[in-house]
């Protein structure tokens, strides 16, 4: 008698929404701790807000928005068709600051704080998918 | 802890040189205008290729004597199109070169363009560039 393998797609579904929670909350944890990193002598962005509190969290799965912190339009992205993507941005200027232009030097302040959380992010995700499956690691 | 960005900038400004795109490479920002050919920040129609080279990540490792740094790269043209052959010749110059060793005894494991491509163009002089993201992979420490 042939092997039988059944798939339970409800439990994997349940997987990848528990490493979208992850994700998310790994996100939001990377903005919340570099907040005294942004400069704070930024122009005010868009809505009244300034840079620092600009930063948003967005969580694609198979190319569609599934989380997002912010509200209204954000920048280019190359969203990946499948799997699951985080992005943490920052509303304009902060690409001018990281990079710096010809008559402004740069002010690095996203690449490090990301790179960090994302070293940081299995902590999250864990617990998210924990709670999603009802396990316990 | 040995500062990877020198030895990155000196490769960057050989290849293109050699390939006479540009001997303009910098760190961290541009040459002024207090230099003898004029520097490199020009305004419309008198724009030069230069290169802009800026450490946006460049950490110890907690455990090994390396470092998994990010720089951001400006590759400035006089068109979009220069723009673009000013970064091919980076991208050239660093991606997937793999391990060396610089004479300070520097020894770089991989660097790679990681991100960047894009077409744009500077809000201040309105510079056609092109911006790329290297991931470099080096020790801190010298080997023999």
């Amino acid at each position: 008698m042939p092997a039988r393998v059944v798939i339970h797609n409800q439990v994997f579904d349940e997987l990848g929404e528990g490493i979208v929670d992850g994700f998310y909350e790994a996100g939001l944890a990377i903005i919340e701790r570099n907040k005294p990193n942004v400069p704070v002598q930024a122009p005010p962005v868009v809505h009244d807000r300034h840079l620092r509190e600009s930063g948003r969290v967005l969580v694609f799965r198979d190319g569609r928005k599934v989380r997002d912190s912010g509200s209204g339009r954000y920048g280019r992205l190359k969203v990946p068709r499948s799997g699951i993507a985080l992005y943490v941005t920052y509303g304009f200027p902060a690409r001018f600051l990281e990079v710096g232009t010809v008559r402004m030097a740069p002010h690095p302040f996203a690449t490090g704080a990301i790179n960090a959380g994302l070293h940081e992010a299995a902590g999250p995700v864990r617990a998210a998918v924990d709670a999603r499956l009802g396990t316990h690691a | 802890m040995i500062d990877p960005t020198g030895a990155l900038i000196v490769e960057i400004r050989d290849y293109l040189d050699d390939n006479s795109i540009t001997d303009r490479v910098r760190g961290f920002e541009p040459a002024g205008s207090d230099i003898e050919d004029g520097g490199d920040q020009r305004g419309p129609g008198s724009y030069v290729r230069f290169v802009v080279v800026v450490g946006l990540d460049v950490p110890p490792d907690i455990d090994l004597p390396i470092t998994d740094a990010r720089y951001a790269v400006r590759c400035y043209g006089t068109t979009p199109h220069d723009a673009f052959l000013v970064y091919a010749g980076v991208v050239a110059a660093i991606h997937r070169i793999g391990p060396r060793v610089k004479t300070n005894g520097l020894a770089i494991y991989q660097s790679f363009m990681e991100s960047g491509g894009t077409p744009e163009k500077d809000p201040d002089t309105q510079q056609p560039l092109v911006v790329g993201i290297i991931h470099l992979i080096a020790t801190t420490q010298e080997v023999a």
